[in-house]
């Protein structure tokens, strides 16, 4: 077993409103190794991109931290001062937040906006120095210096998101949290931006977050798969025996709904939709929409607990 | 005894393109640039054989063109567009209209396609208003809760309320009310489900096949995901750069196919099996730079691991493959 | 057409107009400047230019709650038809310039093509022209502006640039999803100017017509106070045109030059408070959609 480096112990993150908070994250644990690239995978408004914005703190009204630790070698970021989360960001855990692609700024020259990056961080060096570190980012992800000198603006959906991705490894990060970093691309491009991430982890070492919808996506690269619903981790396992032997039925509907060219048919999806998170159903939240749901599984929820090596599950069926 | 044909049977096609090509020229004072959006496509839609046809592409493939083409909001630069025998922007009013109400679409974005100032009604009562499917307002808000009601939706829960206040799900689904409300030959479906949830798009797709069935509809599935358009769809039309570079059966060409961008293409679909993963990089080109420039020969041709010198030197043709009935523009099956 | 939808939706769109705080200020006080002015003008038994009409040079009192200025006028009375005149200008030029503005964006921006490029050249080359420098060649050779002539100069000048800012708007909108849909449901160009295009624009309209009526009652006023204005008639720049050519300043004058300046002053708060609530409004719903 591998070392994680980041934790995340029963962390919670609420959004206020006027009546009952919104209960996005609720009491989440979770662990990143070395060198892995573990996979969050749930259907939109589960949380996963606030659990990814709260792993790092970047977390704004109208949520807030309600509960729990996220422990980065040791040390809890959720306590840490704003000065000492700034030494973390950007240098040992970058970000790249869902249509990142759309932040670079269309009226500065790119080469400009990764120096502005650089000062920002405190990485000052002299322009030249800039320049060739610059390039060598660009090669490094499949793209002609030359860009540098051109705008957002002239630049396709892939290419953008590839200048973000390069962005980020500058101080060679332990971490990427990559959320959705595809959802806009082309297939053909789509595989060249998880090509690099996956790149990225064989080459330095970097370990990557990568949160998506799309199971196809996830299958591809990851090590690791986490499942999460309405705000509550309920599988993780190696991704093989994830798709090979899915534990929670959660994770057995998400798996069947997906179309592939095996069948030229619609494939069921699961019935019902996600609950509202500011009265989120009691006991286990999937037991609604849940075929194999016992009565167990209203009156008390489940703990994620570690059935097997490798398997983790929360779910009453184990 | 030599096989004689007695006569020939002439299949009218209800919409059809004819080596349309659409060229748009972009700025520049010295030298104008210009970009070849759609080169020569052609494209029948026959009057009886009603299926899903699925025009696909990434982006930079025209496929977005090809849309607006056929839905008459752009005009072609060279071809004919063919209304029922009649070329497209020579039709009189009452021809125009027919067309209007005979080809229908749904677009990709829930959310734009309703004018906020307006309450859900205003959607579905204009179209039937205008196509004089009913007489009076009474009449066609009846047909409007038939149609609501036949993809799943409660006419109370939809008809006064503003758009903001349903969700994306129920917002595609009305646009396909609309759809069954007017009843038209032929459906452009503009990437119907991407902006969709997941746990949504099972119907969507159920109400498109309905379509198809129930009314002998036919339909333009137009996207880059081919995994969603392959479970109602038989047949694929694959473009690149404004070409096509192959079409024929789905399945065929899923399984097997043919042409080096077809099949990196395919490839690079992600697949939820672990157990076959991608074996090989992928090269990537920047399409924007690429629709500006004239490349010489093949479009593939700089792209593709097979070319050969006749790829880069001419532009090989769209041929039907004798042993599938596909066709496919790559000098390697010529 | 959708009758009951379309009143009920007027009906509600008063409503949320009116219900705004801003506009609801901004309206009463452009009202009570206007209406107040009027009906004093109605019931004031000075005329505002005759010289001689009442003694000079008098205090405020009862009887002349302004005072009376130097040549013997009731400088209430002056005011109040000052008010009116330069408000009903301010309006009539508006009107004028902000109906050329509108109609012109609208063809260049929803037709495109050779219209728009004609159009946008026009509008463009009238951005550029030095206005200040027109006008006064204008007043050279005609001597002075009677106010309907200024009107309508001032409308020649102030249509082009409102005209520059609604097209890029008739630009984006015809660009959404919905336009596509009506023009597939079968409704003509025509109507989908009408019924998709400009109530999409309603908050922009309000807030540009706001935008005439104090430019040209700003411009009025600037080339009544350098001289430019009428003779036969007064409105707030002669008021104060005449206070700067008598001196009114430095002879302590000050219900003389004071209260046109703050009736101006008043009139475009109210209208920015206008333009302000309207603003707000069209920006909601854009909020709300999502």
């Amino acid at each position: 077993m591998k070392q994680p480096f980041l934790e995340a112990q029963d962390l919670r993150i609420y959004y206020r409103t006027s009546t009952v908070p919104v209960k996005a994250v609720d009491g989440i644990n979770l662990a990143i190794e070395e060198k892995e690239i573990l996979g969050i995978a749930g259907e939109s408004g589960c949380g996963k991109s606030t659990l990814a914005n709260g792993l790092i703190r970047m977390i704004f009204p109208p949520a807030y931290i309600a509960g729990g630790r996220v422990l980065f070698h040791g040390r809890d970021l959720l306590k840490m001062s704003e000065e000492e989360l700034r030494q973390i960001r950007w240098k040992k855990i970058t970000f790249s937040p869902q249509a990142s692609m759309n932040s670079l700024n269309p009226v500065i020259k790119i080469l400009s906006q990764i120096q502005d990056a650089m000062e920002d961080h405190d990485f000052k060096r002299p322009k030249e120095e800039i320049k060739i570190i610059a390039s060598n980012l660009m090669k490094n992800v499949g793209l002609s210096p030359h860009i540098l000198d051109g705008y957002a603006c002239e630049l396709s959906g892939g290419m953008k998101q590839r200048v973000i991705i390069s962005m980020g490894m500058v101080l060679s990060p332990e971490l990427i949290i990559a959320d959705e970093p595809t959802s806009a691309l082309d297939v053909v491009v789509q595989r060249g931006v998880l090509e690099l991430l996956a790149e990225l982890k064989e080459r330095q070492g970097t370990s990557v977050l990568l949160i998506s919808h799309d199971l196809g996506i996830l299958a591809e690269v990851v090590d690791r798969l986490a499942i999460i619903y309405a705000g509550k981790i309920l599988e993780i396992q190696d991704v093989y025996e994830i798709f090979n032997e899915p534990l929670n039925p959660y994770t057995q509907g998400l798996i069947s709904s997906i179309p592939t060219f095996d069948k030229q048919e619609i494939p069921k999806s699961i019935p019902g939709l996600p609950p509202n998170l500011m009265n989120p159903p009691s006991g286990c939240r999937f037991h609604p929409r849940c075929p194999k749901a016992m009565s167990i599984c209203r009156e008390k929820e489940p703990e994620l607990k570690e059935i097997d090596s490798g398997k983790i599950v929360a779910c009453h069926l184990f | 005894m030599p096989l004689i044909l007695i006569g020939e049977y002439i299949m009218t096609n209800l919409l059809e393109l004819k080596n349309v090509s659409k060229i748009f020229p972009l700025g520049g004072i010295i030298r104008k640039k210009r970009v070849i959006a759609v080169d020569s496509f052609s494209l029948e839609i026959p009057e009886d054989q009603q299926r899903i046809i699925t025009l696909a592409g990434e982006s930079g493939s025209g496929k977005t063109t090809i849309t607006n083409l056929l839905l008459g909001f752009i005009k072609p630069t060279s071809g004919e567009i063919i209304f029922r025998g009649k070329n497209l922007w020579k039709l009189k009013p009452d021809e125009w209209k027919t067309y209007r109400r005979e080809v229908q679409a749904v677009f990709q974005d829930p959310y734009e396609s309703y004018n906020t100032f307006y309450k859900m009604d205003h959607s579905l009562i204009t179209p039937i208003k205008k196509f004089r499917l009913a007489k009076t307002h009474n009449e066609a808000v009846k047909i409007a809760t038939e149609a609501l009601w036949s993809v799943g939706l409660n006419a109370d829960e939809i008809l006064n309320k503003y758009p903001h206040e349903l969700s994306g799900g129920q917002r595609q689904r009305v646009m396909l009310a609309r759809v069954f409300a007017l009843k038209p030959k032929i459906l452009l479906a503009d990437e119907p489900v991407s902006m969709i949830d997941i746990s949504l798009r099972a119907d969507i797709l159920k109400i498109i096949q309905r379509l198809q069935k129930e009314f002998g509809m036919s339909c333009v599935y137009i996207t880059h995901d081919l995994s969603n358009a392959f479970c109602i769809s038989n047949y694929i039309i694959i473009l690149y750069l404004g070409s096509v570079m192959e079409e024929g059966d789905f399945q065929a060409i899923i399984k097997n196919p043919k042409h080096p961008y077809v099949k990196m293409l395919i490839d690079s679909i992600p697949k939820p099996n672990p157990k076959n993963r991608w074996d090989s990089k992928v090269k990537l080109q920047d399409v924007e730079i690429a629709r500006l420039e004239k490349i010489q020969g093949c479009k593939f041709s700089n792209r593709c691991s097979q070319a050969k010198k006749v790829c880069r030197e001419k532009n090989p043709d769209l041929v039907n493959l004798i042993e599938d009935s596909r066709k496919i523009r790559c000098f390697e099956y010529v | 057409m959708i009758m009951d939808n379309r009143i009920m939706g007027k009906l509600k769109g008063l409503k949320v107009i009116v219900e705004n705080k801003k506009i609801f200020i901004g309206l009463c006080l452009v009202l009570v400047i206007y209406f107040g002015s009027l009906i004093y003008t109605r019931v004031s038994p000075y005329s505002p230019r005759k010289i001689g009409d009442v003694p000079v040079n008098m205090p405020s009192s009862p009887e002349y709650p302004l005072g009376t200025d130097p040549m013997g006028r009731d400088i209430l009375t002056q005011l109040c038809y000052a008010t009116v005149s330069s408000i009903q200008v301010g309006v009539a030029a508006a009107m004028m310039s902000f109906t050329i503005s509108i109609l012109l964006a609208i063809l260049a921006g929803y037709y495109g093509g050779y219209v728009d490029s004609v159009i946008s050249m026009v509008t463009e080359v009238f951005i550029t022209l030095p206005s200040l420098a027109i006008l006064i060649l204008i007043a050279a050779v005609f001597g002075r502006v009677e106010l309907h002539m200024m009107a309508i100069i001032l409308a020649f000048f102030g249509w082009a640039f409102p005209c520059k800012i609604l097209r890029a708007q008739v630009l984006s909108l015809k660009e959404r999803g919905f336009i596509k849909l009506a023009l597939l449901s079968g409704t003509h160009n025509l109507e989908v100017i009408i019924r998709e295009i400009i109530p999409n624009m309603l908050p922009f309209i309000g807030v540009w017509i706001a935008f005439a009526i104090v430019g040209a009652m700003g411009a009025q006023a600037g080339l009544e106070l350098i001289g430019l204005g009428p003779q036969t008639s007064v409105s707030l720049g002669v008021m104060l045109n005449w206070a700067t050519t008598l001196a009114a300043f430095t002879r302590g004058l000050i219900n003389w030059w004071l209260p046109p300046c703050l009736v101006l002053m008043f009139i475009f708060l109210g209208v920015a408070l206008i333009s302000v609530g309207l603003d707000e409004i069209g920006n909601p719903k854009l909020k709300a959609r999502r």
